[in-house]
Parts: structure tokens; sequence; C-alpha cells
């Protein structure tokens, strides 16, 4: 097998072939490490390479499954985690200059459960500034290059998690998602990515930015490899007081049941409202494609969701303008200025407006609650777009112009505000040849049903086994 | 579901520069003039959830005493 045929392996083929002692950890970690010397000049997905510990750790791996000590489908597995999950005795910068020398002493609780799960760390991804936006064009550390297109965007804020993964530089990562983004640089690069009801991951040691609303995701390149890793880095986490006590669950246990009379909605209304033509048809066409494996489809009435918007903005930035509120007094300058904007901003908020949006939180996810009872499932695009040029503000998208930001998030936002499960995987290509998203949401804690749809139109497709043009 | 009309909120500089003390931000004119728009922005997208019926509806902030 050819070094770059390894690295474009699934995680559940590799471990097949690991478990087998038909490929060793040794030559998998090489292989990656090759294809990063070969690749990352261009893609700018790492922020910190651990060459030496990762070749370490391969070593170690392949003893034990010599030995008979093999762990299960991550042991050995190159991953990539992005750089606000603290590792013990590596550089954990948070995207930033603030934090450019933060050693954390303590591994997070994801990082300490894909440890021992064996999993194999390639090292820390880029980001963008502190999580605060949707592009990872990042000052400090370079921006982020899709691996599609390197002059445009891998979409934010785990823009290096997207990028490594769809290059074939990690055969998965994890990310963290706020306001979509897990979803979004997963959606513009082309790969799968998931983020899990609020509560389920553990959050222990992931720099915050909004408590309320901060989820951990996995990203890979299909979806039973989501699976494996959510199996791995789910469960109660007695640290985070946000984590839920549900017992944990094996999600590929269903994957294969397939998806006849499941029932899925299509907010029109909103979800299609601004959106690139392209992207709207390959997003119509998946739900045809669907309704051919069984599932019932329905248009339903969202109007609430306009609001997404100013509840979303009024929650994130007073939340994470406290977290850096201390910085922000002494080390201003030291911000990227959008980011440093945004955190004042939020500053500058009274209690009451806070308040308020958390009242109009409740409100919204009451109203959706009423929309997930007629539905196991919303379908909608995850971005509006193909992935903007890098260094564009504003994009095209129909007849108009608007901000990257508000746009890319405008369609992942509202997932996090009611805290259910929402998938993305590829669905197509615009004529740019730039990855288009399908975004599946469901009900709370029913990640299961979000997945078994998801790889039932992975199965019938054939999106998710293209490479970029690298 | 919306309720009656109600003021729109709107913020000067000098709102702005007494918010940013009693955060304890120090802010050049420069940044007021950067925060000014922001500012707006912000107070319009709470005039926006003004006019939201949210009688009985408490904020989505749960605190559990045993963390439980």
């Amino acid at each position: 097998m050819q070094a770059d045929d390894i690295c474009f392996l699934s995680i559940s083929k590799a471990a097949k072939l690991l478990s087998d002692k038909e490929v060793s950890p040794v030559e998998l970690v090489s292989a990656h490490l090759e294809r990063i010397g070969e690749t990352d000049g261009r893609l700018n997905s790492f922020i910190t390479l651990l060459e030496d510990e990762s070749m370490a750790a391969a070593r170690a791996a392949e003893a034990d499954i010599v030995s008979g000590g093999y762990r299960g489908p991550l042991h050995g597995i190159p991953i990539g985690l992005k750089d606000l999950f603290y590792t013990r005795g590596v550089r954990t910068t948070v995207g930033s200059k603030i934090m450019g020398d933060f050693v954390p002493d303590e591994d997070a609780t994801v990082t300490q459960r894909l440890n021992e799960a064996g999993a194999i760390l390639m090292g820390k991804l880029q980001m963008h500034e502190f999580a605060l936006g949707a592009t990872s064009a990042n000052p400090h550390y370079g921006p982020a290059h899709n691996p599609w297109d390197t002059e445009r965007i891998t979409g934010g804020s785990s823009g290096g998690s997207g990028s490594s993964v769809a290059s074939g530089q990690c055969m998965g990562a994890l990310g963290s998602d706020t306001g979509g983004s897990v979803r979004i640089p997963a959606a513009l690069c082309g790969i799968v990515g998931l983020k899990p009801t609020f509560g389920r991951v553990g959050r222990f040691g992931v720099f915050p930015f909004s408590w309320s609303l901060d989820t951990v995701g996995p990203m890979c390149r299909t979806v039973r490899d989501v699976a494996l890793m959510l199996n791995v880095i789910a469960g109660h986490d007695p640290r985070d007081p946000s984590s839920s006590r549900r017992p944990p669950e094996d999600f590929t246990a269903t994957l294969e049941q397939g998806i006849d009379g499941t029932r899925i909605g299509i907010p029109r209304e909103f979800f299609f409202d601004v959106l690139d033509s392209e992207v709207a048809d390959a997003v119509s066409r998946a739900a045809g494609v669907l309704e051919g494996l069984g599932a019932s489809v329905e248009e339903v009435a969202v109007p609430m969701a306009a609001q997404s918007v100013p509840i979303s903005q009024g929650v994130i930035l007073p939340e994470g303008a406290e977290v850096h509120l201390d910085n922000l007094r002494r080390r201003a300058e030291e911000f990227d200025p959008v980011v440093r904007t945004r955190l004042e901003t939020g500053v500058l908020s009274t209690a009451t407006q806070y308040l308020k949006a958390q009242r109009a939180r409740t409100w919204f996810n009451q109203q959706m609650t009423r929309v997930m009872e007629g539905v196991d499932v919303l379908l909608t695009p995850t971005a509006p777009i193909g992935a903007p040029k890098i260094g564009d503000e504003m994009a095209a998208v129909g007849d108009g112009r608007e901000p990257v930001l508000t746009l890319l998030s405008r369609l992942t936002r509202p997932f996090n505000l009611c805290g259910v499960p929402a998938v993305t995987l590829p669905c197509g290509f615009t004529s740019a040849g730039l990855p288009i998203g399908l975004q599946l949401a469901g009900r709370p804690f029913d990640e299961a049903t979000v997945l078994r749809l998801a790889h039932a139109y992975e199965q019938a497709t054939e999106w998710h086994e293209r490479r970029p043009p690298l | 579901m919306e309720v009656g009309k109600v003021a729109e909120p709107n913020i000067s500089r000098d709102g702005i520069r007494a918010l940013a003390d009693m955060a304890g931000l120090e802010l050049t004119e420069d940044r007021l003039d950067v925060l000014l728009p922001e500012v707006r922005k912000a107070l319009e997208s709470r005039a926006q959830l003004d006019r939201l019926d949210l009688e009985n509806v408490e904020p989505a902030v749960v605190f559990e005493p045993a963390g439980e």
C-alpha cells in the first residue's frame, strides 16, 4: 500500500489492519509524518507538531499490540487536537499570542480518554484565536489553508482539525463547537463533523469560549469514524459541572439499521433564505437520496430561527468577555483586533442584556422542541456557501454580499442554542470544486439517529471518497 | 409572538466610556470609534429580543447545589 493510501484509510479500516497486525502503528505514524511534511507548508494545519513524541507513542503502541494488548479501534490511530484541549507537558496556545507559552500540567478529560484508548497525538492544530471566529485566519500563527483550494479558508474555529483530516495528515481530530466551529470547517473541508448534545462530552481542560454553549466534537472522514471517536470521548466528566450523567453507549451499534420510516423535516424558512444556489441544489438532492432510502421528508416551519443570531450573540459575547476580562484590561493590544472588538463589545453588555438572551434561549428551545415532536431529524445546509478566499471579510451569496462570520455560522448556531446533536457530511461540490455540507440535527441525546441517517446517506453516495488535489 | 412597541435603545460615546470605566477597561478615542457601532448593533439585537413575549420564561441558566 502506498503511503498516501495509508493516510486516507478510514479509522475503522486502519483499526482492522492494526488489530490483524497487517499494518503497524509505526508504519501508520511514519506515513502520516511524511504526509504532514509534504503538505503542511501549504496548509499550516499544525501550531505544534509532535514528531518525536508521536513516533515514541507509535513504538509503544506497536509493542502493546504485538504482546496482545490491543485496546480497541483507536489504538495506534494518528489524531490531532485543536489547540485548546489541554495536553500535559505540551504547549496549548488557544491560537493566541497571550497564551503562546502556556504548557498545561494536566490533560483535558478528552485528551486523557483518547490517550487511554491508545490514540496517537500527532500535534496541536490551528484555530481561530480563542475560538472567536469562523475563518481560522490566525494573525499569530498564520492562516489555515483549505486543502481543496489553498487560497481559501478552512472555516473555523477548528480550522486545523478540518484541514488535517481532509488532507490525510490525521485520521481524526477533535474540535469544539460554540456556534458551529466543528461543523463549519468540516463542511468547508469536505469531511464529517459532529456537534454532540451539550453535556454529552466532558469539557474539563477545554479552554472556554462560552460556558453555556461550548461543546466538544469529533471530525473524521467517515460517519463510522466519528461514531468510534465519540464512543471514546462521551460519558460523564465529574470535573465538568455541565456534564451529563447519561451512561455511555455504542454509537456504532445502530449505524447499519437503515432509515426506513425515519421522519425528516426540512425548514425552508430561514435555512434556505440566504444561500448559494449550488448549495441549495445539493442539499435538496441529498434529501431526495434519503427519501429514496426509505425516510419520509416533509417541510416544517421554524419561525423562531430568525432570532438565533441575536440570542446567540447576546449569550456568547458576555460569556467570552468574562473569560478574557483580565487580559482585556492588561494586554488588549495582543489580541487579534477583530477578536478584541467582539470581546470588548461583550464587556460593555449589561447583565439584563445577557439574561434577556438567556430567557430568549429558553423560549427558542421550547419552540424547537415542538418542531422536533413531529420529526426525528431536521435537514439543512451546513454553510450557505463554499469556502471564501482568505482575507475576504464579505462573501457573495445570492444577489447580495454578507459578512463572512455571520454568514458561515448562520445555519449552525440555532442547534447550539438548543443543545441538540448536529452532524455535517459532504453532499456535493460547487462548480469551483469546493465541498458542500449537509447538516442533520436531531433530538437531545439522540446522536444515534443522526449518525444512522448520515451513515445511510454516506453509503449511498461517493462524496466522502474524493480526495483534495494536494 | 410580539408584544407592544418599546423605546429603541441607544448609546453615546460617553455612555460607552461610562460602561468601560465600570468594567475597568481603558478605551482610547480610537477604540471608542471602533466600539460605538458594535455596541449599537448589540443594542439593536437586544431590542429585537425585547419584542418577544417572554412572560414566565426563565433564563437558560441552572444552578445545581449538589452538582447532581
